[in-house]
């Protein structure tokens, strides 16, 4: 009711709120160079450029190159790109940038643009596809993967293991595991020792009461075959 | 430098208290300085087990907010040396328990004492995870029925990521079982869990098993802490739990049902479990 006298009493409201930018990382000032990159740069996805929203970073332009703004901006413009902000840059040029219509964004720290986009994307592999738990997971706990998870021990009754991917559990898994969470078909659940509450693949779930002859077996594999969870 | 050891379980009534007062008293009786803590603060009780309540004066809280000082307010043993009792509030309620007061009033006593053992009120909130945060070591009270293993169980995962020691990536506390109100007669009939049910689903060693015991009750009655009944079932198993937990090696005992004979069947009733 409140939200309703306030859209007929006032034109707008102000609220925070996050959007994702993209970052254009700017190497040297050569105006001309930038062009040539540009255009080359959105002809192999020119969709995914049209009026995008561009953030420039200057933390990897060398200290004492000077940035003609209202260049770079007018070039993005032409090449339907809109220049919104200017993060990690010195104070002289944080004013030029403001002279030429370009907001001053937070910075990002640079530790986070220190490392090659490659060797980033490799540490992301190891550590964010995998997750190994060697303690027992305990009843009221609730462990999350991104992409497969392994546990070691045992889960308890009243314990929750989700993953996008695969889950492999050494000990007894008395707890729920829900497998391929996302909606992966192909995602399969492995327990040594199997007592399950439930065990669920891309979303189809079974339960103890409703099967309990299934959910109690040793080296279980379940997984999913058309619209039915098997376990052998 | 003491040793901090929490008696925690998640269930209320399984004996937690009646626990920490043995456990303390058989630390003291092996010549060990304990001081033994209430954390159930507004449903004080330790006192009671302890023997103790007419002589409270200043309480837990109290110290927190240097109201009274330790001596002031540290209750000494009548009976024991070297043992302790740190009564909490009957009057407050568990948000009086801040991080920084348990600590600093730890911190103290640490310097003093060998063993300082916190009996921990029931539940996963304030006053159960004051009790615990600091632990060293931890004994995990369960009774062999299973709504009981659930809550240990949770407890269990509260110890290994919410406390002081979790928290700041050192060792991990060192975790005990100990099972109360085991009667093994019922066990064989299968209305109770046996150990080893327990055991493989808490996956943490065992400590000691309590039997369940009338001396138990008498005790509580009398203000005396079980342990020092030293003829009764339970008093003995405490003893031995003591034992274990300074590292010396006890066989298990009152785990096996007893053979009745016809004569104690007959003359001797009062003992027929219910």
């Amino acid at each position: 009711m409140s939200e309703a006298t306030e859209q007929t009493h006032s034109c707008f409201k102000l609220k925070g709120s996050l959007f994702t930018l993209s970052v254009l990382y700017l190497y040297n000032s050569d105006i001309e160079a930038f062009n040539e990159h540009l255009q080359e740069t959105i002809a192999k996805a020119p969709n995914f450029f049209h009026y995008t929203p561009m953030v420039l970073d200057l933390s990897k332009l060398p200290s004492d190159q000077s940035v003609d703004f209202p260049a770079i901006a007018q070039c993005l413009r032409e090449n339907h790109i809109i220049p919104v902000g200017v993060c990690n840059a010195s104070e002289d040029l944080l004013a030029e940038a403001k002279a030429a219509g370009l907001a001053p964004m937070s910075n990002v720290s640079p530790s986070d643009n220190k490392t090659e986009p490659s060797s980033k994307t490799n540490e992301f592999a190891t550590t964010n596809t995998t997750k190994i738990i060697t303690d027992p997971v305990r009843s009221g706990q609730q462990i999350y993967s991104k992409g497969d998870l392994i546990v070691t021990g045992s889960v308890s009754n009243g314990a929750e293991l989700l993953a996008h991917g695969h889950i492999h559990v050494y000990g007894t898994l008395r707890g729920r595991a829900l497998a391929g969470i996302s909606g992966n078909n192909q995602a399969r659940i492995f327990c040594r020792d199997m007592d399950a509450e439930m065990v669920s693949i891309g979303g189809l779930y079974v339960l103890k009461s409703d099967d309990k002859r299934q959910l109690r077996c040793q080296n279980a594999n379940v997984y999913l075959e058309g619209e039915s969870l098997l376990i052998a | 430098m003491a040793k901090i050891i929490v008696v925690t379980s998640g269930k209320g009534g399984v004996g937690k208290t009646t626990t920490s007062a043995a456990f303390a008293t058989g630390l003291a009786l092996r010549g060990f300085k304990t001081v033994v803590i209430d954390f159930d603060v507004g449903l004080r009780n330790l006192d009671l087990i302890m023997g103790c309540e007419r002589r409270v004066v200043y309480d837990f809280i109290n110290l927190i907010n240097e109201e009274s000082n330790l001596k002031q307010t540290l209750i000494r043993d009548k009976n024991i040396e070297n043992l302790y009792i740190l009564p909490a509030s009957q009057t407050r309620d568990k948000d009086a328990l801040t991080t920084e007061g348990v600590e600093k009033v730890l911190n103290k006593m640490k310097e003093e004492f060998d063993y300082i053992v916190c009996d921990s009120p029931a539940g996963i909130e304030k006053g159960a995870h004051m009790a615990l945060y600091f632990a060293d070591s931890a004994i995990v009270v369960t009774n062999p029925e299973v709504s009981s293993v659930r809550d240990s169980d949770r407890i269990l995962g509260i110890l290994s990521s919410k406390s002081k020691r979790a928290e700041e990536g050192e060792d991990r506390i060192t975790e005990h079982l100990l099972i109360t109100r085991y009667a093994p007669s019922r066990v064989d009939r299968g209305d109770m869990l046996a150990i080893k049910d327990i055991q493989d689903i808490l996956g943490i060693p065992l400590i000691g098993v309590i039997p369940e015991s009338q001396a138990v009750l008498k005790a509580s009655n009398a203000g005396v802490p079980v342990i020092r009944d030293e003829n009764s079932d339970a008093g003995i198993a405490y003893t031995d739990m003591v034992a274990r937990f300074l590292g010396e090696d006890v066989p298990m005992r009152f785990t096996t049902a007893e053979k009745r004979g016809f004569f104690k069947r007959l003359f001797n009733k009062e003992e027929v479990p219910a």
